[in-house]
């Protein structure tokens, strides 16, 4: 793979890959054909920080790659043969991923675990998180206040937390079992500078943190685990100052045992942020592996759809560079 | 339905999902030898073959095959139990 032969990291990642899943190299390989260098870069910094979270766990980096082939076999495909045959989502109350998954705590470490290596191996998430480091996070200015809702294995905030401009970093979780593993996260990598992390209900607005607003929020993930997404964005732009920026990445097509809300497309996520209120000033959509866009749409598989919107308002007091 | 017939009715069928008249298939052929056989378009594939004949895999049987002359099998063990 011509792509990643100056990545140190994601070939040693990719190589233990293979070395426990032999049948996975093709998908790998299609998946890192033509992956452009700045998200190879990206990625391979990933792998760097999985290579070092896989080694502190107690089940170690196989243990991991384990989880992501369970992720892939497991969870996804159940889920893909449901979506296939009614074009639905399986589960559309949270109540019932609650039961079935978020109340699974063996189940859910496997399933954040099998994350941990999509973000690399998935061109869809590999780029959305690229669009994350080299689109949202330098356009956070110096003391910058910024909030991640759902922080979850905590690589998001990871390279929020190497931003030493910024002034404040939140992240807001639901769940206590979620912070204590994003906290866990953290300090496993090193991060030393201040990063607040609560549990809050984004919809209980008197038990939030308002002590300052933010200038950029980060929802990667999350609305497509939600009953109403739009509700989830209005909250969160509360907590936005007047210019400042909401980055969201939610999946399209893309069925999972938690997932409930299906956004079927780029323009329906576009459609969604817009009636939360907030204006829409930069979107893309990434197909998953080996796919292009052009197909992905036309076979309604999975695309990371990538929005950055802005909350309306004069941006005098948000800290954020052009 | 024969296992020619069968066999037949999967290649027309996996031609449409991976959009590619030349693919042809035996019951040797694995998914490794057709470009973008991949999970997804596997899972696309199978509920496909369910569709045309009214049959329902199990979610294990969706992977069982690994081969074509596996997944003909497991076709004619679905269709005589319908």
């Amino acid at each position: 793979m011509d792509a990643i032969k100056d990545s140190p990291h994601l070939n040693d990642l990719i190589a233990r890959v293979i070395a426990r899943w032999p049948d996975h190299a093709g998908y790998v390989a299609k998946s890192f054909d033509g992956r452009e260098a700045a998200v190879v870069a990206v990625s391979d910094e990933l792998a760097r920080i999985v290579l070092v979270l896989g080694a502190g766990m107690a089940e170690g980096m196989d243990g991991l790659i384990d989880d992501y082939r369970f992720l892939c076999e497991s969870i996804v495909l159940p889920e893909e043969l449901h979506f296939r045959r009614h074009g639905t989502y399986r589960l559309t109350r949270f109540a019932d991923a609650e039961r079935e998954c978020y109340a699974n705590a063996p189940f859910m470490n496997r399933y954040m675990n099998g994350l941990l290596v999509s973000n690399i191996l998935w061109s869809n998430h590999a780029h959305a998180f690229e669009a994350y480091v080299n689109g949202y996070l330098p356009k956070l200015a110096e003391g910058a206040a910024h909030l991640e809702i759902g922080p979850g294995h905590g690589l998001f905030l990871y390279f929020a937390a190497r931003q030493s401009r910024l002034g404040r970093i939140d992240g807001w979780d639901v769940s206590p079992t979620s912070i204590a593993n994003t906290r866990a996260a953290l300090a496993t990598l090193g991060v030393e500078r201040p990063v607040s992390l609560e549990l809050v209900n984004l919809f209980d607005a008197a038990g939030a943190p308002t002590a300052g607003d933010f200038d950029g929020i980060v929802m990667s993930e999350i609305l497509e685990h939600l009953e109403d997404p739009v509700a989830a964005m209005v909250a969160a732009s509360r907590h936005l100052k007047p210019g400042g920026h909401l980055w969201v990445n939610v999946p399209a097509n893309s069925p999972a045992p938690d997932h409930i809300f299906l956004v079927d497309g780029l323009d329906h996520a576009v459609e969604l942020v817009e009636r939360a209120g907030l204006e829409v000033a930069e979107k893309a959509a990434f197909p998953m592996s080996g796919v292009s866009l052009e197909k992905a749409i036309k076979r309604k598989l999975a695309v990371s759809c990538v929005v950055l919107a802005r909350k309306p308002g004069h941006p005098s007091g948000a800290r954020l560079r052009e | 339905m024969d296992r020619d017939a069968i066999r037949a009715m999967v290649q027309d069928i996996l031609r449409d999902i991976v959009e590619d008249d030349s693919v042809v298939i035996t019951d040797a052929t694995v998914a490794e030898d057709v470009v973008d056989w991949d999970s997804t378009n596997h899972v696309r594939m199978m509920v496909a073959i369910e569709e045309a004949l009214n049959i329902r895999f199990e979610t294990d049987e969706i992977t069982r095959p690994e081969s074509v002359g596996e997944l003909v099998d497991l076709i004619q063990v679905k269709l005589a139990s319908r």
